[in-house]
């Protein structure tokens, strides 16, 4: 009696855990959807690796160039900030937040990506291994199989409907930042701009200025060399800087619409036909469950 | 490059820093070279506080914005703990039933 009363509850539970996975399935993550997480975080990944290694290597460039001015007798540079406007704190405080966006980036996509269907179909295998021991509960394997494919396909309903109330709510929240975010680094490499790249671009412009007074001085012949050396190198970094600087905004740019893209995917409800076949599938594989229960 | 009167300031005193050092080869006395090294200096210095100035108030931007994130990722960190929670339910279901089936054989 106690059995037959227990089993008519799970069989009512089955069935309101059926109705309510299927409202949460239409809440699930489409394809297109899934496929704007992962040009995001791809968009992402340049765009970090770029930017992190720019912030690098301008501290370098500078202390090579602030190097070549000391030994040009300029007295503008102080051997004591010989890293002028680039100090370690400036540099890590930059490479810290382009981390930060990556290490968001790369967790988004693990959350629309990872699996759950291991530890669902061993839950469920235990699920069923555990009613087979129950006095007076008798089932076919066949009848063990849909149930724990049920109970998988349940559990894998309310996964997905979790990883899609998280990506919303994730994406919608942090929207402001990225887009903060981007425009600090454009930002800093923007060529008309006062941050980072005028004073990388001072430091270049000190360098021609240090050639330029070591030539014009009365020991030009001894520091010809040098002032060689000096003018090379303030005009390949002049060079290299300019070209990083418009790969920082293109992929600035290029991320701000894989942001903007994502924030409207995350919170459109387009439904494709593969999204309606696997629903129809699932549906079925609830009806074949209930009918098990319902008949024994 | 924008016109000259649309640069903003330190853009402005870095192209006048480009004439000074443009002017050093030319130079016809000492004195006149002693002039231009001052204000090499000064600009300088100039647009080194402008730097200095716009750095440090970028990075309490930067600042803000790494919490921002790093928040967001505590999110998902509990989200992808959540989500490994519904296998542990079915878990705790099954021990349920391993319960009632023990209860049931007493």
């Amino acid at each position: 009696m106690f059995i037959r009363t227990w089993f008519r509850q799970t069989q009512l539970s089955m069935l309101y855990i059926t109705c309510v996975a299927t409202i949460f399935y239409g809440c699930g993550l489409s394809v297109q959807q899934r496929a704007a997480i992962e040009r995001f975080s791809v968009s992402t990944g340049e765009f970090a690796e770029l930017a992190s290694s720019e912030f690098v290597k301008s501290r370098t460039d500078v202390l090579e160039m602030n190097k070549l001015r000391l030994q040009l007798q300029d007295d503008t540079v102080k051997v004591t900030q010989i890293d002028e406007h680039f100090s370690v704190e400036r540099v890590k405080v930059r490479v810290e937040a382009v981390a930060a966006l990556k290490g968001y980036a790369d967790l988004l996509h693990v959350l629309v990506t990872t699996s759950q269907e291991l530890p669902l179909r061993n839950a469920a295998d235990s699920f069923v291994a555990s009613l087979r021991k129950v006095q007076g509960v008798s089932l076919s394997d066949e009848k063990a199989g849909a149930i724990a494919a049920a109970v998988q396909g349940v559990g894998g309903l309310i996964v997905e409907y979790m990883r899609a109330q998280a990506a919303r709510e994730v994406v919608n929240a942090v929207h402001p930042t990225i887009l903060q975010i981007l425009e600090l680094v454009r930002r800093d490499f923007d060529p008309a701009a006062d941050h980072w790249s005028l004073g990388y671009e001072k430091i270049i412009v000190g360098l021609e200025g240090a050639a330029g007074l070591a030539a014009a001085g009365p020991n030009a012949a001894g520091t010809a060399a040098l002032v060689g050396e000096a003018q090379v190198v303030a005009a390949q970094n002049r060079s290299r800087f300019r070209s990083v600087a418009e790969q920082v905004n293109n992929t600035a740019v290029s991320l701000r619409e894989a942001q903007v893209n994502l924030r409207y995917a995350v919170h459109t409800t387009d439904v494709t036909m593969e999204d309606i076949n696997s629903f129809a599938a699932k549906i079925d594989d609830f009806v074949k469950v209930y009918r098990i229960l319902r008949d024994r | 490059m924008p016109p000259n009167q649309d640069k903003t300031l330190g853009r402005r005193l870095l192209a006048t820093l480009e004439d000074v050092n443009a002017l050093i080869p030319k130079v016809k006395s000492p004195a006149q070279l002693t002039n231009l090294r001052e204000s090499r200096k000064k600009l300088l210095q100039q647009i080194g506080t402008l730097v200095d100035t716009n750095l440090d108030s970028a990075a309490v931007e930067y600042r803000e914005a790494t919490r921002g994130l790093q928040d967001a990722s505590t999110s998902i960190r509990n989200a992808l703990k959540e989500m490994e929670s519904v296998a542990k339910a079915i878990e705790l279901l099954a021990k349920a039933v391993d319960l009632v089936a023990k209860l049931v054989v007493a």
